[in-house]
């Protein structure tokens, strides 16, 4: 019962951030004093010389309902709400003409999604290891050191390091390639690993900076819980110091990382952008900068409505998931 | 089959070294309960830590002997010298700590804290036929079967120190070791668990060694009792003796400081408080503190001798 | 008094570098940072630059005094503002109670998922450079708040149980009162760290913004530095002057505020005996 109280609070959690994320991407724009309409407009009559009256009345109009601009705001919102809900639609992308804006942003979901999947789970897995390794021999040098290196890794954002190593194993080492340009058809072996080859700089630079707060927070947690009456008393049963080590203190200190991530998952993502950006990784990052650089409004509210969605339900995932690894939760 | 013989065993501080256990000389014996009696911080916990072999950092064992003889199965004896006990942790002798929330991991299940335990000795194949065991086991000591598989927070906490009673004495040892096994329950649990301790000890015949700081408990299970005081054991006898004809002042202090049916007045503790264990005093540790003091205890330390029929004393007085 | 923790020490004393360099320095620039072409182009480190100069004609190292002040400058705006939001907002749910708490933790809960830089991408992009800090550090507020505000909630909750709110309250003090008198000096350390925190995690965003190019361009920060160098090719003209001070000053920036947070929080673990 008091499960299920839980789960339906989850949920309308859920449903609150998306309500109030994409509430606030909507109201952003519109309470801009720049017009992104009259901004389009100038762009083209800069780029296109000449255009009669009513031609430039005819593109206002246009694009005022490409843009779904057009009624007042609260026929806007709703029209906004419906056509994300409904038909996932964003209307075309003006930088590609006449892509549908929710083409070219499923055609960078897998890149952003498998970049930051893969270092992100990997971070966390290496973080807890090490962290718990260091946590639990808390009294060894090679803890000590690590935890030092882990201190001075850690606050450096992704995108810096990603810098550094761009410098480094790109253009003083020619090892990898400056900006992700992949090779060969998709589904073949060339491509894959094309694709390995470029993502391996910005992955470790996500995984890099990510896994320095792992190993911190999973220390702390681990050297805490060693303490604990369960690991004495494990211990004075004569459980194998493995086993207490994995089963005793692990299992307990992962559960409140896990908590972690979900709260860590939208800063996680805001490095990652950046890195994609600075490495030109085809993923949501790239696209929304492509949409910057082209005033692709229908783009960039699309793509950034997406982060929006896929940053809420990734945490949510994670907070779902959660009470099925922690039975203090299942089994009130 | 215990022998300890003049075991010192010290906390190493930055303030030097804590004389928990200073010069102890015990034996214990088979098929008995023998209970340890004290203040809180008297060394009684660090003795059975001694008892145990589990002396980690500051801990030290500074000096004397410690010899278990633990009769096999096969009629055989197994000598054990001091730093040796650990590997028969579990099998032939065990620990019972005292209750607390956390004294089971909570995220795992019951039945999997009784495995651990088993460690390498039950293959994975093993598993099932280990598992009937174990529910025989609960079933002799009246436990439902549904504790395997609770996870820890699901029981009380009366339930969850029989559990803790169990996984303790499940390979039968031949000595299990109690660590104030009953404190921070209630007094309807405590019974319970005292009721089910002794009732293990008389179906195994094996020595249960319990600490604890309430004189009744002592006095309800108990065959033979230890006193301690400031690191050393001043009194060592059969409990009824011990109660009815207490020799050293520090056990007539504490026998009286026992509440009885039809009292009028608040009974006093002892005034004082024991010396620090930094730095004890030379004579008897007591004497600050004691009403008979002479001399001769400022001076010399009171030897433990037989004073009536197995009944020691380490007293000026005796 | 406890000792200081070594990273409390090492932090500080270079927080304190940073400050001298941000704030002091700049009033003694001999150039504006923002004129272009005020000294030679792409000269070396030398006595007269000490950083060199970049390929505007600026000079590498009054620049960085300048980034390093409006820097700062937005890090401690966004944290002093969020921490003063998130400590009244977490106190009032903590001890109000009732469906306030439900509804303000409901209210944390979604903007903490919600990832900031999104959102500040589409600002700038609509403003189009002519964003200015002070909109940048609002919408960063906004998002800053509701970690403080969790983390006192749940230590108001602790602390409204314990006797001593009770017995305050029994004897007749106002909610005011008891929250300054009782509450404060429970929670002051956590907050100092929170706020050194904020102003990294600030920065951070900020700088992110501004390395693609998205904060405001007109006022120097260490990103906008990178987003400038980066743009006029620093790396491949092998200019690494440029490109290395403010990527330099941003990590060990990033590794002070890191020190003085964490050291904090150890310094006030040990002196509350923990």
């Amino acid at each position: 019962m008091r499960f299920a109280v839980f789960l339906a609070s989850r949920i309308l959690t859920y449903l609150l951030v998306m309500w109030i994320g994409i509430t606030t991407v909507f109201f952003v724009p519109r309470f801009m004093p720049t017009d992104p309409v009259e901004a389009m407009l100038g762009r083209v009559q800069a780029q296109g010389g000449f255009m009669e009256v009513q031609q430039v009345e005819a593109l206002r109009r246009s694009l005022t309902t490409a843009f779904g601009l057009e009624g007042t705001l609260w026929e806007q919102y709703v029209g906004f709400f419906r056509n994300i809900l409904f038909e996932r639609d964003f209307g075309p992308s003006l930088a590609m003409f006449p892509t549908p804006v929710s083409t070219l942003i499923a055609e960078a979901l897998p890149w952003t999604l498998g970049l930051l999947l893969t270092a992100t789970l990997f971070a966390w897995v290496l973080g807890n290891i090490i962290g718990l390794l260091a946590g639990y021999r808390d009294d060894r040098f090679y803890s000590k050191v690590l935890e030092a290196v882990a201190v001075i890794i850690y606050p450096i954002p992704y995108y810096i390091l990603a810098l550094v190593l761009i410098i480094f194993f790109a253009y003083l080492l020619p090892i990898f390639p400056m900006a992700t340009s992949v090779r060969g058809i998709p589904g073949t072996l060339q491509f894959f690993q094309s694709v390995i080859h470029n993502s391996i700089l910005p992955g470790i630079s996500i995984v890099i900076v990510g896994f320095g707060w792992w190993v911190i927070s999973m220390k702390a947690l681990s050297s805490a819980i060693a303490e604990e009456d369960f690991v004495y008393f494990a211990r004075l049963r004569g459980v194998r110091e493995n086993r207490i080590m994995i089963d005793y203190v692990m299992r307990n200190a992962v559960l409140p990382q896990i908590t972690a991530l979900a709260l860590m998952l939208g800063g996680i993502f805001n490095g990652a952008l950046i890195t994609e950006i600075l490495f030109s990784y085809p993923g949501l990052g790239s696209l929304i900068h492509l949409a910057v650089l082209q005033s692709d409004y229908n783009l960039l509210m699309g793509a950034i409505t997406l982060s929006v969605v896929a940053v809420a339900t990734a945490t949510m995932v994670i907070d779902l998931v959660y009470p099925f690894l922690d039975p203090r939760i299942r089994y009130k | 089959m215990m022998q300890l013989t003049d075991v010192k065993a010290y906390y190493d501080t930055p303030r030097g070294p804590v004389q928990a256990v200073d010069g102890v000389t015990l034996d214990i014996r088979e098929n008995e309960v023998l209970s340890i009696a004290g203040e809180s911080g008297c060394g009684k916990s660090t003795l059975v830590k001694v008892l145990y072999d589990y002396m980690p950092h500051p801990l030290r064992l500074v000096s004397g002997e410690i010899l278990a003889t633990i009769p096999q199965d096969n009629g055989e004896t197994l000598t054990l010298r001091e730093h040796e006990i650990r590997d028969y942790w579990w099998r032939h002798i065990s620990y019972i700590p005292q209750a607390s929330m956390s004294i089971l991991n909570p995220v795992v299940r019951v039945e999997r804290q009784f495995y651990d335990a088993a460690g390498g000795r039950y293959a994975r194949g093993n598993r099932r036929e280990l598992r009937k065991q174990i529910i025989s086991y609960l079933r002799e000591l009246e436990l439902p079967e549904e504790v395997l598989t609770s996870f820890p927070h699901q029981l009380s906490g009366g339930m969850r120190q029989r559990v803790i009673v169990a996984l303790a004495t499940f390979m039968h040892p031949k000595i299990v070791l109690g660590d104030e096994p009953t404190t921070a329950l209630d007094v309807v649990v405590q019974r319970g668990i005292l009721t089910m301790l002794t009732r293990l000890q008389r179906q195994m015949q094996n020595t249960l060694v319990i600490v604890s700081h309430d004189m009744g408990v002592h006095y309800q299970i108990s065959d033979r009792m230890a006193i301690m005081y400031a690191g050393k054991i001043v009194e060592l006898g059969p409990t009824e003796a011990l109660f009815h004809g207490a020799m050293h002042p520090y056990t007539d202090n504490l026998i009286k400081s026992l509440p009885r049916i039809g009292d009028r007045d608040v009974r006093t503790g002892i005034p004082g408080a024991p010396p620090s264990l930094l730095n004890p005093p030379k004579g008897c540790r007591f004497e600050a503190r004691c009403p008979h003091v002479m001399d001769v205890c400022r001076r010399e330390e009171p030897p433990f001798h037989e004073e009536r029929d197995d009944h020691m004393v380490a007293c000026h007085l005796f | 008094m406890i000792k200081m923790n070594w990273r409390l020490k090492v932090g500080l004393a270079l927080l304190l570098v940073y400050i001298v360099l941000g704030f002091v320095l700049p009033q003694f620039s001999p150039y504006d940072p923002r004129t272009w072409n005020a000294v030679p182009r792409n000269l070396s480190p030398s006595w007269t630059h000490l950083l060199g100069t970049t390929n505007l004609g600026q000079d590498t190292f009054w620049v960085l005094t300048w980034a390093t002040q409006n820097s700062l400058f937005i890090g401690i705006l966004v944290a002093f503002f969020a921490t003063t939001i998130g400590v009244a907002v977490g106190l009032t749910a903590g001890f109000k109670g009732g469906i306030i708490d439900r509804a303000l933790t409901l209210v944390m809960d979604s903007f903490i998922v919600i990832p900031a830089l999104p959102i500040l991408i589409l600002l700038s992009s609509l403003l189009r450079g002519r964003v200015s800090l002070l909109v940048i550090g609002s919408v960063l507020i906004l998002f800053n708040w509701p970690w403080p505000a969790r983390q006192i909630r749940s230590v108001a909750l602790s602390l409204r149980e314990r006797e001593f709110i009770n017995t305050a309250s029994f004897s007749g003090q106002g909610t005011a009162t008891i929250i300054r008198k009782e509450i404060f000096p429970y929670i002051t350390n956590w907050t100092m760290a929170n706020f050194v925190n904020t102003v990294l995690v600030a920065i951070a965003t900020e700088t992110g913004l501004a390395v693609i190019g998205l904060s405001s361009l007109e006022t120097a920060t260490l990103g906008g530095m990178i987003y400038w160098a980066l743009q006029h090719q620093a790396v491949l003209g092998e200019r690494w002057w440029w490109i290395g001070s403010p990527v330099v000053a941003i990590m060990v920036l990033f590794i002070t505020l890191f020190l003085v947070s964490t050291g904090f929080s150890k310094y006030s673990a040990l002196r509350r005996g923990r």
